[in-house]
């Protein structure tokens, strides 16, 4: 048995009394790789509180997927890991970086106790067996049922997720389902153990619109009947926006901001925050209107920027500081929190420097 | 290839249209897999992937395709820049000499000469560039290939272009696998404006790429299309981006077009209960307006066995008997404004914004 470990007193930023299902500190993940060293995950901190649902957003190679991984202790070759994932069950609080990746453990909690659906269900289920089969295998590996008691219970999840025809889809193959069955059925899947975190990565990105907002729906359904806690990772801010409890911004590995979602919405403090939600094209926006940009790109994991690692696209970047010292975490608000160097005011508010907003930052592209 | 595949259409005589129509599409349609797949036996219909779309674009203006997969957007695009031979109906395209060709009845040896008058940009940067061409080459191949083989003018050329589409004169030298995406789709957009095209197909030109690079992508088109009065046809699924770069938009839904009128009209007043279901179903930036019950009901039906009737209404919530059995015309409500649906003058629908129609 492992050793208990006391769950950690809840950073400022909680502000319910609920203990944490998942409370990671500290975690770092790194690469190796003939190049150099892939610094993923730069140190970052977060609670998921059960029944609440955290979004993780973020553009390309912030590090949203592999902080996923992480916590599944999926891990690919040449990566080393350090930290804390502390972990609240039933059976006590235990830190799983203390499990190897392919551990009796950890097998028996990925899956059972936190599961996660892929963006691509087309590839994460076999073609080759039916979709019956795959969350029949799925309930027989973590709970000693028989095979018609597990196609019971598969059928039941299947119903849960609003599919239509569950005792048909039971017996179809992936390929034969819609992009949108799929997902439920990836779904109904992943619940089948009834997990209490739900870990989804990008799960309506290869989604239709119509059928996006459906999935999104079931998912905030899903929520609110069991007491399950859900982490859901996507760059939309639109997803985030109408799913997510608690937001946590990622930029190249770090954490930037996170906050309740309306706070961060309504008051972003981060530049790189201001500068996301202002570059979203919007439905509201008047016809032929140009949209705020940051100059450049997201640079390369391998050329991690000194300092701030945002300096370099930052419209509020002020010299000699953000290039040099990486910046400390700073509270803005009950539970909203950014690391910036930019002051913040009593009132909560960062100093504006220049409107990260400005339709007319500069927009000019780096030489790679 | 059977004798069916290779019969051109009759060049017809050329509609009336106003001098500052650059594109008229008229009927366009595309079915796949009725003569191709004969000897297979294994595919029983025809796939009307487009089935009878009209729309007009404008010199200097966009229009933007709108739709699920699967509705025949990128197919109607693909069948006016001619990657695919239409099954019917006409794309006139007006020259620069004033004269209205229709590209779908031209033989692609006629085309060549106008080829550079329409250009298109891809979704893929990572796929559309050739890996073992610098970036000079990439750029410079549509110049020489139309006769310009002069060194010091090709450099020249694509040191400009380049420097226009926000990238530097000595990027020229290198590969495509040095630069991110937002600068490959640049290095896409500075080889179509290299024969100064008057129309340029994008097909969902910046949904590979991260959203702040997106908004830099948006904004050069927009540039672009000011310098040069460049008009556009995009193709894409986000309406917010839609609504940022167009004039016009037309709504497309299993092959067919459902709507068609000024953007911001048809998105603050949808005439057609998919467009108000599609705008219904767009992901709020805003956690204070969580949308429910707006969700459409099933999901969208395959062109290989469409629905009774109008295509949408197993999925519509205000169908008749009349919308399950008869297909609704495509016709103009308004001045402008196109609309296929039976019902489409007595709903109130909602849309998005409180623009007057």
């Amino acid at each position: 048995m492992t050793r208990p470990i006391p769950m950690p007193e809840h950073t400022h930023l909680s502000c319910s009394t609920v203990q944490p299902v998942i409370a990671v500190r500290d975690l770092r993940v790194r690469f190796d790789d003939d190049d150099g060293t892939v610094r993923a995950v730069e140190g970052i901190s977060f609670d998921v509180l059960p029944g609440q649902s955290v979004g993780i957003v973020g553009e390309s190679g912030c590090g949203k997927s592999v902080t996923a991984r992480s916590i599944l202790r999926i891990e690919e070759p040449h990566c080393r890991a350090s930290g804390q994932i502390l972990f609240n069950s039933k059976a006590g609080v235990r830190d799983l970086m203390e499990f190897k990746p392919h551990s009796r453990q950890m097998r028996a909690i990925r899956g059972r106790d936190i599961a996660l659906v892929f963006q691509e269900p087309m590839t994460s289920f076999s073609p080759v067996h039916t979709i019956g089969s795959q969350i029949v295998e799925m309930i027989r590996l973590h709970k000693a049922v028989s095979r018609a008691e597990a196609r019971m219970r598969a059928l039941e999840r299947l119903r849960q997720v609003r599919t239509p025809h569950p005792e048909h889809i039971l017996d179809q193959y992936a390929w034969q389902l819609s992009g949108g069955l799929r997902q439920r059925a990836m779904i109904a899947m992943a619940l089948a153990c009834d997990p209490a975190v739900l870990i989804a990565d990008e799960p309506t990105t290869a989604l239709d619109v119509t059928t996006q907002a459906q999935v999104l729906e079931l998912l905030r359904a899903l929520l609110e009947e069991r007491q399950m806690a859900l982490m859901l990772i996507t760059h939309d801010l639109g997803v985030i926006a109408q799913t997510a409890d608690f937001v946590l911004v990622m930029y190249l590995g770090t954490i930037v901001e996170q906050g309740p979602v309306q706070e961060v919405f309504s008051a972003p403090q981060h530049p790189y925050t201001r500068a996301l939600l202002a570059s979203m094209p919007n439905v509201l926006a008047k016809p032929r209107t140009r949209i705020a940009t940051l100059r450049g790109s997201v640079p390369h994991p391998l050329n991690r920027p000194s300092g701030c690692a945002f300096h370099t696209r930052c419209p509020s970047a002020i010299p000699g500081i953000c290039q040099a010292v990486p910046p400390k975490v700073q509270v803005v608000g009950v539970g909203h929190e950014m690391a910036c160097h930019l002051e913040v005011e009593d009132d909560g508010r960062t100093r504006e420097r220049c409107s990260a907003a400005d339709p007319r930052a500069v927009e000019t592209t780096d030489p790679s | 290839m059977n004798a069916a595949a290779l019969q051109i259409p009759v060049q017809s005589k050329p509609p009336i249209l106003p001098e500052d129509v650059i594109l008229s599409v008229r009927a366009l349609t595309k079915h796949f897999g009725s003569a191709d797949a004969r000897g297979l036996g294994s595919h029983d219909g025809v796939i009307r992937a487009v089935d009878e779309v009209s729309f007009d674009v404008y010199r200097g203006k966009t229009l933007s395709l709108v739709g699920e997969s699967g509705c025949g957007k990128t197919t109607t695009a693909r069948c006016i820049m001619r990657a695919l031979q239409p099954s019917g109906g006409n794309v006139w395209f007006r020259t620069s000499g004033g004269l209205l060709v229709d590209l779908a009845a031209s033989t692609l040896q006629a085309l060549r000469p106008l080829r550079p008058e329409f250009q298109m940009v891809f979704q893929d940067p990572y796929a559309s560039l050739n890996p073992r061409m610098s970036v000079y080459e990439i750029v410079s191949e549509p110049l020489v290939i139309n006769g310009i083989t002069d060194r010091g003018q090709l450099e020249q050329r694509v040191a400009l272009l380049l420097e226009r589409v926000g990238l530097q004169r000595s990027h020229m030298t290198r590969y495509p696998h040095v630069f991110s995406g937002g600068q490959r789709q640049r290095i896409g957009i500075a080889r179509a404006l290299a024969l100064q095209p008057r129309l340029i197909v994008a097909d969902e030109a910046v949904s590979a790429l991260d959203v702040s690079v997106q908004a830099q992508i948006l904004n050069l088109f927009l540039d672009l299309q000011d310098a040069f009065k460049l008009s556009y046809l995009f193709v894409a699924h986000d309406l917010g981006i839609v609504k940022h770069v167009s004039d016009d938009v037309g709504v497309m839904y299993v092959g067919q077009m459902v709507e068609l009128g000024a953007v911001e009209s048809v998105f603050s007043h949808p005439l057609h209960p998919y467009t108000a279901t599609l705008l219904a179903s767009i992901p709020k930036p805003d956690p204070k307006q969580r949308q429910r019950a707006s969700v459409a009901r099933g999901e969208v039906a395959s062109p290989r066995n469409p629905p009774s009737g109008c295509y949408f209404h197993p999925r519509c919530g205000y169908a008749t008997a009349q919308c399950r059995s008869i297909r609704p015309q495509w016709q103009e409500v308004m001045p402008g404004r196109f609309v296929r649906c039976h019902r489409a003058m007595e709903l109130n629908l909602q849309g998005v914004g409180t623009c007057a129609p």
